[in-house]
C-alpha cells in the first residue's frame, strides 16, 4: 500500500518535471532547427555593416545619409521581420560615425502624397531627404526534402543603390545552410 | 498484489492521455454551426500535448470556413511551427515506439503541414500583402515537396499551390518565376495572370484513417479512406451568367495516399514482429510448463493455456496505429480566375454531380460582392449542407443597440426546405466586409 501511494504521489511529480527557465546567451542556439536563428541575423548585420564601413563610400570627410528600403522575402517564412534585420545593420554603422539614417517610420506619410512610379518617388525622397544611398536586399531560401531530411539554404543579400544615379555602388551577402530530420517515428 | 499493478497500470495510462477536440465540435463544424464548434475547440487551443497542433488545426478550420480569418491565422501558425519542426521531446517518441503509435506528437502528413501554410497564405493573399502570402504559398509547396517527387500523375501534385504562388510572383513584379510556376500546375494557365478575380473553390471532405481490420496485424497499420462526395466539379456564375467552371486542381486524397515510403510503418512492422514472437514465446512457454506439471495428463488443456499465455503476453505491447487526421479539411481544391469589372457583382458557386446535375443545396451565393479594380480573391467552401436557399437580405435599423451610427443591417436568410425546419438567419461576418474595404455598407 505504501508503494502504491508512493508511486502516487511520485508520478504527478514527474509528469510536472520540466526544465527551469534560465537565462541563456545570445549567442546559443539550445534548439537549432531548419529556420534561421538570432545569431544568423546577428552575424548577417555585423558582417554587412563591416562590409559597408570598409567599402569605398566610407568616408572621414562626409557621412553618408541612408535610407533603408524593403528587404525582400523570398524565404519559407511568412512572419520573417526584415526591420530587425535593417534596424541591426543600422546600430553597427552608427557606432561607425560615418553613416547616418533617416527614420523611414517618415515614408508613408511622404510617399501618400507622391505621384509617379516607384523609382520616381525613390528620387523625390532622395532629393527631399538629402540622401546618398538607399539601402535594399533580398532574403532567399531553397530547400532539399527527402525521406523525412529538410536542407536549407539561406542567402540574405544586401546592397546600396546610389540615389541619384539608381547605380549600386555596394553589395554583399551571409549565406548559410541548416539540415533537419524528422525522428524516425515521425517519417 | 494484482490490485496493485492495476492501480499502477490505470496511473501510468492517466499520465499519457491527453486532450483532443471533441467529436462535438467536429459535428458542428459540418452542421455550419461555427461559433458552438468553436467554443467547443477553443479550450484545447493552449493546451501543450501530443494534440497540440492538430488541435489547432481544427480550430483555424473553424474559424477559416466562418471567414474570421483573423482568429485563424495564429492557430494555423502555432500548428504548422509544430507540424514542421524537426526537433521534438524524446520522450514521445519513445512512448510511441513501445506502444500505441499515437503517443507520439501529431505531426500529420506532409500534405497537413502544407495546408496549414496554404491557409496562412490565403490570409496574407485576402490581406494584399502577397509577399508574405508568397513565403505562406512556398513553404506549402516545399512541406509537400517529398511525395510530390515520386508522382508522375499531374492530378496529384499540389497544383493549387503553384498556381497561386506563381500568381503571387507576377503582382511581385518577377513574371519569369511566374511563369516557371504556373507550368508547373497543370490545370491553370497563364490567363491567371491577367484575369482580376481569382476563385478558390473547395469542396468534399479529406479522407479518414482506418485501422487494417486483418486480426494478424493487430490494428498496426492504417489507410485513408475517401469519404465520398456527390460534387464533381463547380462553376461559376457572375449576374446570372455562367462564366467558368472549376475543376479539381489538387485532392487531398491523392496528396495524403501518395506517402507511401514510410518509416513509421517500418517501425509498426518491428513492434508487430516483437509482438508476435513474444505471443509464440508464451504460448510454447504456457503449453510446456502445463504439460511438465501435469506430467502429460492434460495434453488437451495445455494449448487452451498457451493462447491465454500467448494473448496476456501480447498486451506487453501495444501497436495500434495512430488514425489521428486533420479531418475537417476539404477533399478538392478547384482553382478559375475570371476578368470582372470593378463594382457589385451577384457571384453564385454551384456544384454538379458526376451527372451533370446540379446540387441545389450546396450553392453558395454572394449577392453584392465588391469586386476591387487590381486584384481580388474569392474563397468558397462547400463542405456542409445548408439545408436551403440562401436569401440576402437588408433592412433599416432604427435604434441600434451597440452603435447608433448603424442604420442599416445585412444578413443572410435560408429558407427552410420543409415546415418542420428552422429558420436560419445568418448575420454576415464583420471580417466579410471589412476585408472588402465596403465602406458604404454597416454592419452589427
Amino acid at each position: 500500500m505504501k508503494l502504491i501511494l508512493l508511486l502516487l504521489i511520485i508520478l504527478p511529480c514527474l509528469n510536472a518535471c520540466t526544465s527551469a527557465n534560465r537565462r541563456m546567451g545570445l549567442d546559443d542556439d539550445l534548439v537549432i532547427d531548419t529556420d534561421l536563428t538570432v545569431s544568423d541575423l546577428k552575424s548577417a548585420a555585423q558582417k554587412m555593416s563591416r562590409s559597408i564601413a570598409s567599402s569605398k563610400i566610407s568616408s572621414k570627410e562626409k557621412k553618408n545619409r541612408i535610407v533603408f528600403l524593403k528587404i525582400e522575402n523570398r524565404t519559407f517564412d511568412d512572419t520573417f521581420d526584415s526591420y530587425n534585420l535593417l534596424s541591426t545593420i543600422r546600430k553597427e554603422l552608427m557606432a561607425n560615425n560615418n553613416f547616418e539614417f533617416i527614420d523611414r517610420k517618415q515614408f508613408p506619410e511622404i510617399l501618400k502624397n507622391m505621384t509617379g512610379t516607384e523609382i520616381e518617388k525613390q528620387k523625390k525622397i532622395a532629393k527631399l531627404m538629402n540622401v546618398d544611398y538607399f539601402l535594399t536586399g533580398r532574403a532567399f531560401a531553397h530547400s532539399i526534402r527527402k525521406e523525412g531530411a529538410r536542407e536549407v539554404y539561406y542567402r540574405l543579400s544586401f546592397r546600396l543603390t546610389d540615389a541619384e544615379t539608381s547605380g549600386i555602388v555596394w553589395c554583399d551577402d551571409y549565406e548559410c545552410k541548416y539540415f533537419g530530420k524528422y525522428e524516425p517515428i515521425n517519417r | 498484489m494484482i490490485k496493485n499493478i492495476f492501480i499502477i497500470l490505470i496511473v501510468v495510462l492517466l499520465v499519457g492521455c491527453a486532450g483532443q477536440v471533441p467529436k462535438e465540435a467536429d459535428d458542428a463544424f459540418y452542421m455550419n454551426e461555427f461559433g458552438h464548434a468553436a467554443k467547443l475547440a477553443r479550450p484545447f487551443q493552449n493546451k501543450l500535448n501530443r494534440n497540440f497542433a492538430l488541435n489547432n488545426a481544427k480550430l483555424a478550420t473553424i474559424y477559416f470556413t466562418d471567414g474570421a480569418y483573423d482568429l485563424a491565422f495564429s492557430p494555423l501558425l502555432n500548428a504548422g511551427k509544430v507540424m514542421e519542426r524537426t526537433v521534438t521531446s524524446s520522450g514521445n517518441a519513445f512512448w510511441s515506439a513501445v506502444s500505441r503509435e499515437d503517443f507520439k506528437e501529431f505531426k500529420g502528413e506532409p500534405f497537413d503541414r502544407s495546408m496549414c501554410h496554404w491557409y496562412r497564405g490565403i490570409i496574407h493573399y485576402k490581406r494584399g500583402d502577397y509577399e508574405k502570402a508568397l513565403a505562406a504559398f512556398r513553404r506549402a509547396l516545399d512541406a509537400d515537396k517529398d511525395t510530390m517527387s515520386t508522382n508522375k500523375n499531374a492530378d496529384i501534385d499540389f497544383g493549387a499551390g503553384y498556381a497561386l504562388a506563381a500568381r503571387c510572383y507576377n503582382l511581385l513584379g518577377e513574371p519569369d518565376t511566374a511563369e516557371t510556376y504556373i507550368s508547373r500546375s497543370s490545370d491553370v494557365n497563364k490567363k491567371l495572370f491577367n484575369d482580376n478575380v481569382v476563385f478558390v473553390i473547395e469542396w468534399g471532405d479529406a479522407p479518414l484513417k482506418l485501422r487494417d481490420k486483418d486480426v494478424l496485424k493487430c490494428s498496426a497499420y492504417a489507410d485513408y479512406i475517401p469519404r465520398s462526395s456527390e460534387i464533381s466539379y463547380a462553376k461559376i456564375f457572375v449576374d446570372k451568367n455562367e462564366a467558368a467552371q472549376i475543376n479539381k486542381c489538387s485532392s487531398a486524397f491523392h496528396q495524403f495516399s501518395c506517402n507511401t515510403e514510410k518509416t513509421a510503418n517500418t517501425i509498426q512492422s518491428i513492434k508487430l514482429g516483437t509482438k508476435w514472437t513474444i505471443r509464440i514465446c508464451a504460448f510454447v512457454a504456457a503449453t510446456t510448463a502445463v504439460i511438465i506439471a501435469t506430467e502429460g495428463k492434460a495434453v488437451a488443456a495445455a494449448p487452451a493455456a498457451g493462447v491465454a499465455a500467448a494473448l496476456v503476453a501480447g498486451m506487453v505491447i501495444r501497436t495500434e496505429a495512430d488514425v489521428r487526421v486533420w479531418n475537417t479539411l476539404p477533399d478538392v481544391i478547384g482553382i478559375s480566375s475570371l476578368s470582372l469589372t470593378p463594382g457589385f457583382h451577384h457571384i453564385a458557386v454551384c456544384f454538379y454531380d458526376f451527372n451533370d446535375n446540379e446540387i441545389e443545396e450546396w450553392r453558395q451565393v454572394y449577392y453584392y460582392y465588391p469586386i476591387k479594380k487590381d486584384d481580388n480573391l474569392i474563397y468558397s467552401r462547400a463542405a456542409f449542407c445548408h439545408f436551403g436557399n440562401f436569401k440576402f437580405t437588408t433592412e433599416k435599423v432604427n435604434n441600434s443597440v451597440i452603435k447608433p451610427e448603424i442604420k442599416m443591417r445585412h444578413y443572410l436568410e435560408i429558407e427552410p426546405e420543409s415546415k418542420e425546419s428552422d429558420i436560419r438567419v445568418i448575420p454576415l461576418a464583420p471580417a466579410f466586409w471589412k476585408e472588402n474595404e465596403v465602406h458604404n455598407f454597416t454592419i452589427f
